[in-house]
């Protein structure tokens, strides 16, 4: 060992650090045969005493507890608040924090099902409907629409269409056929308004009994919000929940929105 | 009859539990990595003021982004001290100032004199106190202006693995430099602090001779 190497861990030898066992012995060798570094070794373990009792004297102090009050506050602030049995008042006691939490996770539990349920049934139904071909009348669209109206043109309410078992994805074009009888009357499909648009399957937004208000409609192109969707139970990317998707609605002669398709 | 000891929940637990809502688990985070928080702070910048502002800011700071933790990177207190370093620099960047603490007179800038380090410490003279306690307290002031008066980087090393017992592989992470990197600058630091306290105990002797 040299007295480089010696400068170089005599602090952690004067402080007692772990260390190798066979490296402590060389170093004290080290330092009782050269004088400079065991001057320096003396040095160091005056130091590391002296460093002790100055941590030692710091050692209890902390934050005055105004601080916490003030940071707990800030804390019970900053949670949002929801309406209901499920808000958590911010000066609450201990046992109203502790009763309210198996609630607020009741109430999660329940959405994050019904959301589930809604989508599995979603899946489930488009997986089953092979043959729909809701016959869609274009009828002179509303002033506050008719830009926004696909320009495909109108058919008689009453026709309809046989069902024909559709099992490929269908072109972008067409309105693939499904089971319920309440869109089978109407109109003829519409057409994308370029080529260059994609759309999905029409999906049935409303599943009515009587379909009697369901016998003609208009679609409309809107652009809704990727949020809007998810809240009506279809599966999109969360990710940029305010970004804006087009879509193309079927809207029937009582003002129900009754299928919904998303363009790309 | 074996009892049981219930442990206690880690770190990572309690954050989970506190980005969740939980005030407890917050309260729980609080009592545990506020004084080293705390002390950090005080050690580097020499005022209560300071470090009980920058205490506060780095539990903000955790209370809205402790989503970023991230626990395969390092602990939380590293993470928590990370912060804190970050501000006092910041800190004392902005003022340019070394702290004085010298039996309760001087006082930086931004402290107003009356709430110095020596409030924590009780430095009032006993006139019945032993003389070499008297010294010994001298000394340890006097080895606490030398810290303060030691480039940041330096003190940060010193008040991180000798005043707070840090190993070199957490204080590298919190100072962001390599483990080679925190020793030598403890090296150099602990050179210089050695040689300020020779001088200062060669003086006292030199006094008290007299």
């Amino acid at each position: 060992m040299n007295c480089k190497q010696f400068d170089d861990l005599v602090s952690d030898l004067a402080g007692d650090r772990l260390m190798d066992a066979m490296v402590r012995r060389q170093l004290l060798a080290h330092s009782s045969m050269c004088a400079k570094c065991a001057t320096r070794l003396d040095k160091e373990r005056r130091l590391t005493q002296v460093l002790s009792s100055l941590a030692e004297q710091t050692e209890r102090t902390k934050a005055a507890p105004a601080l916490k009050a003030k940071l707990m506050n800030a804390f019970a602030a900053q949670q949002p608040t929801v309406s209901g049995p499920q808000s958590v008042p911010v000066q609450a006691s201990h046992a109203d924090h502790v009763q309210s939490r198996p609630g607020q996770q009741i109430w999660l539990l329940a959405a994050a099902a019904l959301i589930l349920a809604v989508l599995t049934v979603a899946t489930l139904y488009l997986r089953s409907a092979s043959d729909l071909e809701p016959n869609l009348v274009r009828k002179d669209p509303t002033p506050a629409v008719r830009a926004e109206a696909s320009p495909s043109p109108a058919a008689p309410a009453n026709q309809q269409k046989p069902a024909e078992p559709k099992r490929a994805k269908p072109s972008p074009t067409r309105i693939q056929r499904s089971r319920p009888a309440s869109l089978r009357s109407l109109g003829a499909p519409t057409v994308a308004s370029n080529n260059t648009e994609q759309t999905t399957d029409y999906i049935p937004l409303t599943y009515l009994a009587d379909a009697s208000g369901a016998q003609s409609g208009v679609v409309v192109r809107v652009e809704i919000p990727r949020n809007t969707l998810l809240a009506m139970g279809l599966p999109v990317n969360t990710e940029r929940g305010n970004s804006l998707v087009k879509a193309d609605v079927v809207v029937s002669d009582d003002g129900v929105a009754r299928a919904i398709r998303l363009v790309h | 009859m074996a009892m049981r000891v219930p442990l206690e929940p880690s770190d990572e637990e309690l954050l989970g539990r506190m980005m969740a809502g939980d005030a407890d688990a917050f309260e729980s985070l609080y009592d545990r990595r506020q004084p080293s928080v705390y002390r950090f702070a005080l050690r580097m910048s020499g005022s209560p003021t300071l470090a009980t502002d920058i205490t506060q800011d780095v539990f903000l700071a955790l209370m809205r982004d402790g989503h970023q933790f991230d626990a395969t990177r390092g602990s939380l207190t590293a993470y928590l001290l990370g912060i804190t370093r970050h501000r006092v620099l910041r800190v004392l960047a902005k003022e340019r100032t070394v702290v004085s603490l010298s039996s309760g007179r001087g006082a930086s800038r931004a402290d107003d004199g009356e709430n110095d380090v020596s409030q924590h410490e009780d430095l009032l003279v006993d006139p019945d106190e032993p003389i070499d306690h008297l010294l010994k307290r001298e000394v340890v002031d006097a080895v606490r202006q030398a810290v303060f008066a030691l480039p940041v980087h330096y003190r940060e090393v010193v008040v991180l693995c000798n005043l707070q017992e840090m190993s070199y592989e957490q204080t590298a992470a919190i100072v962001g430099c390599p483990v080679g990197t925190v020793r030598s600058r403890l090296n150099r630091a602990r050179a210089i602090l050695a040689e300020r306290l020779r001088i200062f105990e060669a003086n006292t002797t030199v006094r008290c001779d007299q």
